[in-house]
């Protein structure tokens, strides 16, 4: 039976999606079935960021409204062989969809997925609600910037009046540099600020923006930083011990200096 | 009164000024009161306990914590000397 992990941030923009394509990638590297659902309906991105945009035929809507079968609106990425995507619509809103028919979805696709990420929309109106129903776990990317972090604490706390178990806290964009020069909240700060210790620590990287351009995940090129963190992530979440690196900090350094691989 | 926020304010670049103004608006969030009431709530507190206590007013951290789905107030006050109430009026 799989985990069904919701990826939510309240703010937009902080690389919710971009968190969940890399952790989808990493886990399915791992031989876990993983399946990917964007719930941001009108505004779909996990596709251009996975590199699958040109091969949508039908999506969660048409699913929803029994237009197709559950398996016509899931594509299978070819290079990633565990990895399933089941994208978003891009012509409906968000009210297309209720909480209790997502929730009736899940139930089926749980039995054949190790893991069910849904990509959550920005904002904690409907797409939200939608996003967490049926979910168990939620992971909360947050970046250390005051209205990120306002934003991740109200979310965490409309998760704790959900059927939400578990929340797992991933503070992304973290710049070494300008915490060390007093300018950035650190991941300790965060952590203090939000009362709850950090599941993953993702530093500033460049070459997330080069993998967000090809399409591809950050977690297969071997030079990027914020994809080794990715990878930890993943690991984590299989049970994995690997120490929290607060960017710039020496754990870091030595993740670095020891990376793991994958596959 | 705010002492030891003031002084925050200015040094360490802004990631402190940072940290502090999310601590006090999260608290605010989570307890869904305005900023004023958490003034006076800190002021009357601080208030009290200077009867008996002086605290270190630089490391002073009143704040609304979650508890599952309710809220708690936790206030620490490190105390740098105690004020013997009997003697206080001599």
């Amino acid at each position: 039976m799989g985990r069904t992990i919701v990826v939510t941030s309240g703010k937009g923009g902080v690389g919710k999606t971009t968190a969940c394509a890399n952790i989808g990638c990493a886990l399915a590297q791992q031989g876990k079935e993983v399946l990917l659902i964007d719930t941001d309906l009108g505004l779909r991105n996990l596709d251009t960021v996975l590199g699958l945009e040109n091969r949508i035929v039908f999506d969660i809507v048409d699913v929803i409204e029994n237009k197709c079968r559950i398996r016509q609106a899931i594509l299978k990425d070819k290079r990633c062989e565990h990895l399933s995507f089941m994208p978003a619509s891009q012509t409906r809103d968000k009210n297309a969809i209720r909480e209790e028919q997502m929730r009736h979805l899940l139930d089926e696709l749980r039995p054949q997925y190790d893991f069910i990420l849904l990509d959550s929309p920005a904002g904690i109106e409907q797409g939200f609600r939608n996003a967490v129903a049926g979910a168990e776990e939620a992971l909360v990317v947050c970046t250390p910037e005051v209205s990120s972090v306002r934003d991740a604490d109200r979310v965490i706390g409309l998760m704790a009046a959900s059927d939400i178990a578990h929340v797992s806290l991933v503070v992304n964009r973290i710049k070494p540099e300008l915490v060390r020069s007093g300018d950035m909240l650190s991941l300790e700060d965060v952590e203090d600020i939000l009362g709850q210790k950090a599941f993953g620590a993702v530093p500033d990287d460049a070459s997330i923006v080069r993998a967000t351009n090809l399409g591809e995940a950050a977690v297969f090129m071997p030079s990027s930083r914020a994809g080794r963190e990715y990878i930890n992530i993943a690991m984590r979440l299989l049970g994995e011990n690997i120490p929290l690196a607060s960017p710039g900090g020496l754990q870091a350094l030595m993740n670095r200096l020891f990376p793991r691989r994958v596959g | 009164m705010f002492a030891f926020l003031k002084k925050s304010f200015t040094k360490n670049g802004s990631r402190k000024a940072a940290k502090d103004r999310l601590m006090a608006v999260v608290s605010r969030d989570r307890a869904n009161v305005s900023a004023e009431f958490l003034l006076r709530l800190t002021t009357e507190l601080l208030d009290a306990a200077a009867k008996y206590i002086v605290p270190d007013y630089d490391s002073v951290s009143i704040r609304i914590e979650r508890r599952g789905t309710g809220a708690c107030l936790c206030a620490t006050l490190p105390v740098v000397a105690y004020v013997d109430p009997l003697r206080q009026g001599e």
